[in-house]
């Protein structure tokens, strides 16, 4: 395969796709850790869930805007539930929570199997998005494009929700220290709540959005949960803007490499954790929002 | 007391013997040889995994990849190197160093320097995880020529020692007897100053820095030791089945060797030996009526998590103590 410019384009194009989509469900991982201190194990099962809520919707309204919209909002809620009944019992002990959320995981998968069948389904792009945008010599999917603006977008939203608001205060000051602003006299519990409803929610948002380019089957999400973990191991635990610059990272990595070294592709973003495990343990951005 | 003292021997000479008995008649007592096999094999599986999870208290979520290196390497070498049948027993040792020496080098990079999340235990799971996928993929894509790719290797034949085929019940009892010596030799490493160790770890990683103690060296050694048992415990499966594939080094391996732990009772010597053993006897009796037996897992594992974080191990071991010499000790 001969390696030409727009070839090279059209998969940095796709690499940000996809490292926009990793970045959106490191983002759910890495601000639950950062509050909670919980490794969401589920977070990949959330993520296939919401997908599949989505598919269901889009049978009933056929709408891809309503459905996406749908699925991140019930998932979102799914996990606030999960929150509420499950993980608050054992927020102290890390690998309790982790064993608890594993159990979720495995729960939700069999869910999953259980409603929608374990065959691949494909999932339709919405009709306004089916063109391609052709500029010079690269034409891409509009899909794709749009992914990585709405994608920017959530995170941009997320970052100024954490940083304007006075619940976004709140979410910044539990991170850096819990225990004191329980003292403060705030209740951090309905917060927590809340932020494991939002991290889902993305997480399950990110799902959708990328069901139509992976179409869905029950263990979608499993995958896209390690690379996850890499890059939030990558970009730093706890860090907005760590997550999203390592997702691309590995995003990109993983899609320049396949022109290369096609095999080889499902290696590179391991490879770049353990460099950094070993020369910068704190991430990209560790113990920076 | 001196008649106390005799009792107390007593009930543990009769222990023994009764576990004996069980041990030796295991293929007869259960549905299949295979099963028991599985059983032990497992069970040394799980108690090295223990060493890490319920010993050290960190979890790793990639011991999958051990038991995975452990059968390829049986595999790789039965298969590609035309070893005379003598030679077929040696691949085990062997198998057991690949997958220390792979635990050694993962282990030094999961575990060096994890920045200001060393204090969390439940972080070597994420390095761990995504280390044992890599090699899910090497041995998936990139090997393919060789391991098999999704189908695996096929027609690995029986080891023999003289002009014994160790098949069926022999091979049961030649995996009994380096069952026992495993077991005994856990319970040595757990009752040294080296187990003593790991137990402070687990209860206070800081304060054993402070002591003075290189943690980094103590679990480090801890992740080698387990990624040896579990080394073993792959390649004796791999001559069970005649086959090694890439679900020895699925994740979902690395979560049924937690889960066997959890069940048992990470915190009791035995307890993922009993595990091990509940698990899949449950599994082998749940699979021939549904599919969907995973979902019982999910349902347990969330049910212990919440209510039973000693595992179903802890309670028979809390009746023992009142035994007096076997104490149920917080291992």
């Amino acid at each position: 395969m001969e390696i030409s410019g727009s070839l090279i384009l059209d998969q940095l194009v796709m690499g940000l796709a996809y490292g926009m989509i990793l970045a959106l469900v490191a983002l759910g991982l890495s601000l639950i850790f950062g509050l909670m201190e919980v490794i969401n194990f589920a977070h990949g099962a959330f993520y296939a869930l919401g997908a599949y809520i989505a598919f269901a919707a889009l049978g009933f309204v056929g709408n891809f805007w309503v459905a996406l919209v749908i699925g991140a909002i019930l998932v979102g809620v799914v996990g606030a539930v999960a929150e509420r009944f499950l993980v608050r019992r054992v927020y102290v002990e890390p690998v309790r929570s982790l064993l608890l959320m594993f159990g979720v995981m495995l729960a939700i998968l069999q869910g999953i199997r259980f409603i929608w069948g374990v065959a691949y389904q494909p999932f339709s792009y919405p009709r306004e998005l089916l063109f391609t945008i052709n500029a010079g010599p690269v034409s891409v999917s509009a899909y794709r494009v749009f992914i990585i603006i709405i994608a920017a977008a959530v995170s941009y939203a997320l970052w100024l929700f954490l940083k304007k608001t006075s619940v976004g205060l709140i979410i910044r000051a539990g991170i850096q220290d819990r225990d004191m602003v329980r003292i403060l006299g705030i209740d951090i519990s309905k917060i927590f709540t809340l932020v494991f409803g939002l991290g889902i929610a993305i997480g399950g948002f990110a799902g959708i959005l990328a069901a139509p380019m992976m179409g869905l089957y029950p263990e979608v999400g499993l995958e896209i949960l390690v690379i996850s973990f890499v890059v939030v191991v990558v970009g730093g635990m706890g860090s907005i803007r760590g997550s999203i610059l390592a997702g691309i990272i590995i995003g990109e990595a993983t899609s320049l490499c396949t022109l290369v070294y096609p095999e080889g592709s499902y290696v590179i973003p391991y490879i770049i954790m353990g460099a950094f495990l070993l020369a910068r343990p704190t991430g990209l951005l560790g113990g920076k929002l | 007391m001196a008649g106390k003292r005799v009792r107390e021997s007593l009930l543990l000479v009769i222990v023994f013997v009764v576990l004996g008995v069980i041990l030796l008649t295991f293929p007869f007592i259960l549905p299949s040889t295979a099963l028991a096999t599985d059983i032990l094999l497992m069970g040394i599986f799980a108690m090295g995994f223990n060493f890490i999870f319920g010993h050290m208290g960190k979890i790793s979520f990639g011991h999958a990849m051990f038991f995975g290196l452990g059968s390829y390497t049986v595999g790789f070498f039965l298969i590609h190197f035309h070893m005379p049948p003598w030679a077929y027993l040696f691949s085990i040792p062997i198998g057991m160093l690949v997958a220390g020496a792979v635990a050694y080098v993962v282990g030094y990079v999961c575990l060096k320097k994890v920045g200001v999340y060393w204090l969390n235990p439940a972080y070597f799971a994420l390095t761990t995880l995504a280390f044992a996928q890599m090699f899910y993929y090497i041995f998936f894509i990139p090997l393919e020529p060789w391991s098999g790719g999704y189908d695996g290797m096929w027609g690995i034949p029986s080891p023999t020692i003289g002009s014994i085929e160790l098949f069926g019940v022999n091979y049961y009892y030649f995996v009994l007897v380096i069952f026992v010596v495993c077991v005994f030799l856990i319970k040595k490493i757990l009752d040294s100053p080296f187990g003593k160790m790991l137990h402070a770890i687990r209860e206070n990683e800081e304060r054993a820095l402070f002591l003075g103690y290189d943690a980094f060296k103590f679990k480090l050694y801890a992740f080698i030791l387990s990624g040896l048992f579990g080394g073993l415990a792959g390649a004796l499966q791999t001559f069970r089945l005649g086959y090694c594939g890439t679900e020895d080094l699925h994740w979902a391996l690395s979560g049924e060797v937690i889960f066997m732990a959890l069940l048992g009772g990470m915190r009791i010597f035995y307890g993922p030996l009993l595990g091990a053993f509940i698990y899949l006897f449950f599994k082998d009796f749940i699979v021939a009526y549904t599919d969907e037996w995973m979902l019982f897992v999910a349902v347990i594992v969330i049910v212990i998590v919440l209510y039973l974080p000693e595992g179903v191990g802890a309670p028979v071991g809390k009746l023992i103590s009142r035994q007096g010499k076997w104490k149920y000790q917080d291992h």
